[in-house]
């Protein structure tokens, strides 16, 4: 339900938001206006911003698509996370890299030669990671032992996870081929190799893993297009 | 520019929404198992009979604490996860003035299970064997003993039958 309430705002906010880069660039001119077509590359700018609030997450993402019709682009993300979960009983160490692709639908009719995007997508997620127990508590009576806190280390290697995404993002040409975007992602796990007497409670990509299999994700992206041709459609 | 300022502003925005979608997993799994342990009639096996004026005790840091029991003909008890052994003093009283001690020492091994993301880890109890030893020469309360289960995973039956 959290994420429900959640995804409804982030839609509330996206259209909100998208009322004001509406103003941008209203300069009128009589000629047929092209489209640009091209390889856009960029980075998230969520983890580094993240990193530096908390030291608990560190990782870097790279983002791409290239556009293959005036609504059509091909997307892909791929990341590296080494991330530090804290519970009340455990905390682990998530570590791995991570890939993305799918398609991206541009929903938003622009004006003019604007290039801005409102669109939804949808993406298939890999990723192969290792978890590290750092230090657990037996959850117990407290008659004998206050609860302590044991030092663990084990390592779990080799573990991975497939799963699904569904996107929902903007995208605003904010210089020339410069794009400032934000995007929210939901997600559901498909299939995961479990570590033995411990769980994939955070896959890296998937972020954390809720009770029933399902996730989300938030991404700023700063990315810049290399424009290789220009069509009217 | 201004409408680009305000642009970015309301991406911030949305982004400290996040902070509301934390902690929504409790701990409501079963943890460490306690032993239960369920008193008998010695004449009649099959009547469950309570034991009168009971207290346990157990030692912490070489110092005798008393459990907090409701005395019933069921009661249950912690086990010591750090160690492969606890020791409990049960004290039955016999009249006014006079109460008889029993030790029971359970031995077993340990053993660390997931449970969940909020509740950690519980700890089972496998290979248990109990030993009922007197104290102060007075005779044991407890008649005879029956093992139930050979671990101690869960609380849904009893573990071990004391007859008295």
């Amino acid at each position: 339900m959290h994420i429900l309430k959640y995804f409804i705002k982030a839609v509330f906010l996206l259209c909100f938001s998208i009322s004001f880069s509406q103003g941008i660039g209203s300069q009128k001119k009589d000629t047929i206006y092209k489209n640009k077509y091209g390889l856009r590359v960029g980075i998230d700018l969520y983890n580094p911003i993240y990193t530096l609030i908390d030291d608990d997450r560190k990782g870097l993402e790279l983002v791409g698509d290239y556009r293959i019709s005036k609504k059509l682009f091909v997307a892909a993300e791929l990341g590296y996370l080494e991330n530090i979960t804290d519970e009340d009983f455990i905390n682990f160490t998530t570590n791995g890299q991570y890939i993305k692709a799918g398609v991206d639908y541009n929903a938003y009719e622009n004006w003019l030669n604007m290039e801005n995007m409102i669109y939804v997508g949808i993406r298939y997620g890999y990723s192969s990671f290792s978890q590290t127990l750092n230090t657990f508590t037996i959850n117990n009576d407290h008659f004998f032992h206050s609860l302590e806190t044991i030092e663990n280390g084990q390592k779990f290697d080799n573990l991975n996870a497939h799963w699904a995404e569904f996107v929902l993002g903007i995208k605003a040409e904010i210089f020339n081929n410069l794009y400032l975007g934000f995007s929210f992602s939901g997600k559901k796990m498909i299939s995961t190799k479990q570590p033995e007497n411990f769980k994939n409670l955070f896959v890296p990509g998937f972020n954390r893993v809720f009770l029933n299999n399902s996730g989300f994700g938030i991404n700023y992206t700063l990315s810049y297009l290399i424009p290789l041709y220009k069509k009217a459609k | 520019m201004k409408q680009n300022k305000i642009y970015i502003l309301s991406l911030l925005l949305i982004g400290c929404l996040q902070l509301s979608c934390e902690r929504d997993e409790i701990c409501i799994d079963a943890i460490t198992p306690h032993l239960t342990i369920r008193f008998y009639d010695n004449e009649d096996l099959e009547t469950k009979k309570s034991v009168n004026g009971l207290i346990v005790e157990s030692e912490i840091n070489g110092k005798l604490d008393t459990i907090k029991i409701i005395p019933r003909d069921s009661i249950s008890l912690p086990l010591n996860v750090y160690e492969t052994q606890t020791t409990f003093i049960l004290t039955k009283k016999i009249d006014e003035t006079i109460s008889n001690k029993d030790k029971l020492i359970v031995t077993y091994q340990v053993e660390n299970v997931f449970v969940g993301r909020s509740c950690g880890y519980k700890s089972i109890f496998k290979n248990v064997d109990y030993t009922v030893e007197d104290i102060n020469s007075d005779g044991l309360w407890i008649k005879s003993k029956e093992q139930i289960s050979e671990h101690i995973e869960n609380e849904n039956n009893a573990h071990l039958k004391i007859f008295h």
